[in-house]
């Protein structure tokens, strides 16, 4: 009889190619060289087995592999961001190299650690990052906040993989003892136009990934009752067949309990209590499955059997009575919640609190007969938790919650055994698993990899203009990067449930004005709040991963303080979604790149960052064709602020004829990587991104990517966030609508203010700082950073002058009475003009009907 | 809970989840209040006797499952009916915000015949085709039943939050206007859905992205009891407009209100209870 080379029981016996075919058949996703480490590591343990009793059979070799295989891979290891690289960059004038020991460490921490802010509580460390937020009735207030990607789930389920993104980092919150507030919401989709052929066959149409992929989060959001306060939706047909989904949240922790017991409180004894949902087949084997890139699906009820499905009233249920009954009360020490590698990750992480854990797996739950010992460790239904408790307030907290109507039952112990062991019962205590938690963690041979970073010169367009720019500036108005999200977002999720959200996304008098961030208020008699905005661009980012990560984090900033954000109690949070980081030198150049500009912007601006989350494997291999797709370098970047009196913030509509209208900041012929050049024509429809093989794009990238002086803009916003947070009522406000200038340029930001306002705007573009010699339709649709459109009363104005006079600013114009908007250009002849009607009709109309 | 005069039980119910605003608005009307679950009525570690005020709150009952607040609703019709309908002849207050009033009407607490006769009122799939979160401007145009809405002149303006706030009544597409008609006859229409500026909606107009969202029949968005007006139902949410800081136009030249729109209901509810429990 030959030997069955895929039975588990065969597993310590096998050798060389063996081993690999194992893993790969097994689904395992154990880098080259891994498996072989982990059968050493099981055959040195057969003598400690023996002497302890302990059956060594086929189940107990699956058990301990899975586990392993788990808490390596990409998923939750992070090996390519925490590993070896050497960077190459041939960018400049001088090719440069340098070597990063742990990459994310060696920049973005390190940059968190040396700016060393007293108010950062929790940075890089459990499920979320936390700021001090406000003292108030005696009780210290903290600020939590995460944002998490789920790709790879959503392209292939788009309904259930954004359904369980948002699930998932509502979780998060909750894991750090914070009472969930709000969240937020950004998927990056192929464009409604995508021409058919760049879609894999296994792929869903862009049509269906948008609508699926908001109502996935429309569904568990609004059932959850946390409101999406803030949303956005970006476009390209590099998405085509890996659309990305972020979502945010954010909630209130406190600080005291916080210190007592996620700082302190998990000892040796303490009890893990599994609560909420029940345990299925669902979710066997995400985590190890997103780790290994996109390959059109050999199997695919293989593949979507990895898709979870949320049920968010069981979520919304323990979270919320957690938080309303048990945080307050302090009852629980700690709490991890079943993501990605299920109870595997939730307990093994979770014992390295303690150094031990073990697990009694009868007692878990399932949904349904027969489910093997193996499947209910690495089971990723959603839905449940983890709350580690005192043994001496087991009970109560399982009473609590079920008088609700939810489940909760012990699942394990922790102790300071330095195993992770996995019994049948207390009972029988027949060991099914015990494997060394330093092995776990530690034993993962660190990933070492080489990265190279090059620019390319990419193609210009030629542009024709006529000299009216009218109609120019309504087609980028309703491009697909800068058109209104209202009726596929806005609308559509519940952004004002729980009654905080004091500043909505859209405001004005017909409730259409775009805000760039949401201001929100946690405790209702107390005034302090949170200023929650985002950024992404990935057209800059194509260009230039490290410039692109620089004007998504002065945008960042900017939109938040724009709205009344304070820079001096800011974090910005870092989410990466990249292609073939593992297997692509230059990709993995790309990521060094932009985290290198990160950590810079970070010094620049004096702003840490706290948290983060990083997606690697966003490439598709098509399997009729074997033609590989990339995304576009992809970095999305929250800036979450406190604002200290939320009475005191500003939006975006044009509020008063007669008041005047100022620009902050220089505009310069910086087209690179606008929507402008985005939308033109030509680049040859559906043709390969000139000199790139992966890339797809209809329009232009160009070379300008737009660039600013961190250190100059980050004290600018410094002292701009303290001239718009002056008053509160409008005859005290200095500035009395205020706007980014962001994608599409000033022409867009001002035609947004004044159809929000529903007034009009007169502007002169030869007023506008910065170069001299521009093209109207330069200085109209240029990107550079640093620009804020205001709206200042004429008795304030000399104030304003005064305060922000040591920057470029200029009084551009007026907002009349009469709702038209005018543009003069550089012949002092109107280059735009028509009706803000058909501005907003514009700025409306392309996803109005999806 | 405070001891204080006037009680109110939030309702709750896997799902329900609007919990704060809930507790802020009727803690800053005077009530003492607190959180009573479905299963603590049930099972009976709570009775409603022990309250004068009982605020159905909104959010996804039972996850909306089988039909928006149908099993909350059927849970009260089937299991509770003597305890409801007690509380209701005591003269006490009931207030059923969007997923509460839905679970109103699936319980029969509101139908043009009276308490718990047979339901001929719903709530349905809106007209615009999905949920939708829209600051909706309503107007009184109740005569003074509704012990909620007395006072309340001019025009509000509240969130709409739900994809399930079409009110329809029995027979209305089938031509049979009857309930509608016994609506506004026993004066239990309270607020129907007019434009920005106060005027009624033009039947020729199509409203469904501004505003009236939810296609109502006669653009009903609340209505109450037959016999007393003690009992009120309606999709925006008034508890969530109790802080003019959250009044979508606080931001506007005429600075924000002195009050929040919806919070006059809530002092007509505790002016009811000085007045008469």
């Amino acid at each position: 009889m030959t030997m069955d080379k895929l039975d588990f029981g065969n597993f310590l016996n096998l050798t060389g190619e063996d081993l690999e075919e194992f893993n790969g058949a097994h689904g395992l996703s154990f880098l080259p060289g891994e498996t072989a480490i982990a059968q050493d590591y099981l055959r040195g343990q057969l003598p400690r087995y023996k002497g302890e009793g302990i059956t060594v059979d086929a189940d107990l070799i699956q058990l301990s592999l899975e586990v392993n295989a788990q808490s390596w891979c990409e998923h939750s290891a992070h090996g390519t961001i925490n590993g070896r690289v050497v960077l190459r960059d041939y960018s400049g004038r001088e090719p440069r190299e340098v070597t990063y020991e742990r990459l994310l460490d060696d920049t973005i921490m390190q940059a968190t650690r040396e700016l060393d802010k007293p108010w950062v509580v929790m940075a890089f460390k459990d499920d979320a990052g936390i700021i001090e937020f406000v003292k108030h009735n005696g009780r210290r207030y903290g600020f939590a906040g995460k944002c998490e990607t789920h790709n790879y789930p959503s392209g292939v389920s788009p309904f259930g993989g954004s359904n369980t993104c948002t699930g998932g980092v509502y979780r998060d919150i909750w894991s750090v003892l914070a009472d969930l507030r709000i969240g937020t919401f950004i998927p990056i989709l192929p464009d409604p136009d995508t021409p058919s052929e760049l879609v894999g066959d296994d792929r869903k149409s862009p049509m269906v990934y948008m609508t699926e992929i908001n109502r996935g989060n429309q569904d568990y959001g609004n059932n959850s009752g946390v409101p999406t306060g803030f949303a956005l939706m970006q476009f390209s047909r590099n998405n085509a067949n890996n659309p990305l989904v972020f979502g945010g949240a954010f909630g209130l922790v406190d600080l005291d309990y916080y210190d007592s017991t996620i700082r302190e409180g998990v000892k040796p004894g303490d009890v893990m209590i599994l609560v909420g949902g029940r345990t299925g087949r669902d979710g066997i084997h995400g985590a190890t499955l997103s780790s290994v890139g996109r390959k059109a699906a050999e199997k695919m009820e293989d593949v979507v059997a990895g898709v979870q499905i949320g049920n968010p009233i069981e979520e919304q249920s323990w979270g919320y009575h957690a938080a309303d009954e048990l945080f307050p009360r302090r009852l629980v020490e700690y709490s991890q919640d079943f993501g990605g590698g299920g109870l595997s990750s939730v307990a093994f992480e979770t014992a390295r609190r303690t150094g031990g854990v073990d697990i009694y797996i009868d007692n878990v739950r399932t949904k349904e007969e027969g489910m093997t010992n193996t499947e209910k460790v690495i089971s990723e239904s959603q839905e449940r938790q983890c709350f580690v408790v005192d043994p001496s307030n087991a009970g109560e907290v399982c009473r609590v919650f079920s008088d609700h109507g939810i489940e909760a039952y012990p699942i394990g112990v922790l102790n300071d055994s330095g195993r992770a062991r996995v019994y049948d019962n207390q009972r029988s205590k027949k060991v099914l698993m015990d494997v060394d938690l330093d092995f776990l963690h530690g034993g993962k041979p660190k990933v070492e990899r080489t990265a190279t970073f090059h620019v390319k010169e990419l193609p210009e367009p030629e542009i024709v203009v006529e000299s009216d720019l009218t109609s120019e500036l309504k087609k980028v108005l309703s491009g697909y990067n800068v058109c209104s999200n209202e009726e596929t977002q806005v609308r559509i999720f519940d952004h004002q449930v729980q009654g905080g959200t004091v500043l909505p996304q859209l405001t004005g008098p017909r409730y259409d004005g775009p805000n760039d961030a949401v201001v929100y208020r946690p405790i209702p008699d107390c005034d302090a709040g949170w200023v929650i905005s985002v950024e992404t661009d990935a057209r800059k980012t194509l260009k230039h991963a490290g410039l692109g990560v620089r004007a998504i984090i002065d945008g960042a900033i900017r939109k938040n303080v724009a709205h009344g954000g304070n820079p001096e109690r800011m974090t910005i949070f870092d989410n990466w979604s990249m292609a073939n980081c593992k297997g692509d030198d230059e990709e993995l150049g790309r990521l060094a790149v932009g985290l290198e500009n990160f950590r810079d912007c970070m010094y620049e601006y004096d702003i840490p960052c706290d948290v983060g989350k990083d997606s690697m494997n966003n490439h598709y291999e098509d399997r009729n064709t074997g033609k590989l797709s990339y995304i576009a370098p992809t970095l999305v970047t929250h800036s979450r602020s406190v604002i200290e009196d939320v009475r005191t913030a500003v939006s975006s509509f044009a509020k008063k004829p007669g008041n005047l209208v100022y620009i902050l900041g220089d505009t310069k012929p910086e087209l690179g990587g606008s929507v402008f050049y985005w939308d033109q024509d030509g680049s040859g429809e559906d043709e390969p991104l000139a000199g790139w093989d992966y890339y797809n794009i209809s329009g232009y990238v160009g070379n300008d990517i737009p660039t600013i002086d961190g250190n100059v803009a980050g004290k600018m916003y410094r002292d701009l966030s303290k001239v718009i947070t002056t008053g509160i009522l409008p005859k005290e406000k200095i500035v009395r609508a205020a706007k980014a200038v962001s994608h599409g340029g000033m022409g867009v930001a001002a035609a947004q203010m004044a159809f929000g306002g529903r007034k009009g705007m007169s502007l002169y573009l030869t007023e506008v700082p910065g170069e001299e010699g521009m093209e109207n339709w330069q200085t109209l649709f240029s990107e550079s950073l640093g620009r804020v459109l205001l709206e200042v009363p004429p008795e304030k104005a000399s104030e304003f002058e005064d305060r922000m006079g040591e920057y470029p600013a200029a009084r551009i114009g007026i907002v009349t009475d009469r709702p038209y908007l005018k543009i003069y250009g550089s012949d002092s002849k109107p280059v735009v003009y028509g009706n803000v009607e058909e501005f907003g009709e514009a700025w409306k109309a392309p996803l109005r009907g999806w | 809970m405070v001891m204080g005069r006037y009680k109110c039980a939030i309702l709750s119910a896997p799902g329900a989840n609007c919990y704060r605003e809930s507790r802020e608005a009727v803690r800053k009307a005077g009530f003492d209040h607190k959180d009573v679950h479905i299963y603590d009525l049930l099972e009976g570690r709570e009775n409603l006797e022990a309250y004068d005020f009982l605020f159905m709150q909104g959010g996804f009952s039972f996850g909306d499952y089988v039909r928006a607040g149908g099993i909350e609703g059927a849970l009260i019709r089937e299991k509770m009916a003597d305890d409801f309908r007690k509380f209701y002849e005591n003269g006490k207050l009931t207030l059923a915000v969007c997923n509460g009033f839905q679970a109103a009407v699936q319980a029969g607490l509101l139908t043009s015949e009276g308490l718990f006769e047979e339901r001929d009122v719903t709530l349905y799939y809106n007209d615009c085709g999905n949920f939708r979160d829209y600051p909706v401007h309503l107007q009184n145009v109740n005569s003074g039943k509704s012990i909620f809405a007395r006072g309340m002149d001019d025009t509000i303006r509240l969130p709409m939050r739900n994809g399930q706030g079409k009110l329809i009544t029995r027979g209305f597409y089938e031509g049979d206007k009857d309930v509608v008609n016994h609506l506004f006859g026993n004066d239990q229409v309270v607020f129907v859905y007019v434009d920005p500026e106060g005027n009624q909606l033009n039947p020729d107009v199509d409203y469904r992205r501004s505003c009236d969202p939810t296609g109502s029949v006669s653009h009903i968005a609340g209505i109450c009891d037959k016999e007393k007006g003690t009992i009120l139902g309606m999709m925006p949410h008034p508890e969530c407009a109790i802080d003019p800081f959250t009044d979508e136009l606080w931001t506007s030249e005429d600075g924000p209100k002195e009050e929040g729109d919806g919070f006059k209901i809530f002092t007509n509810a505790m002016d009811y209870c000085k007045g008469n429990l």
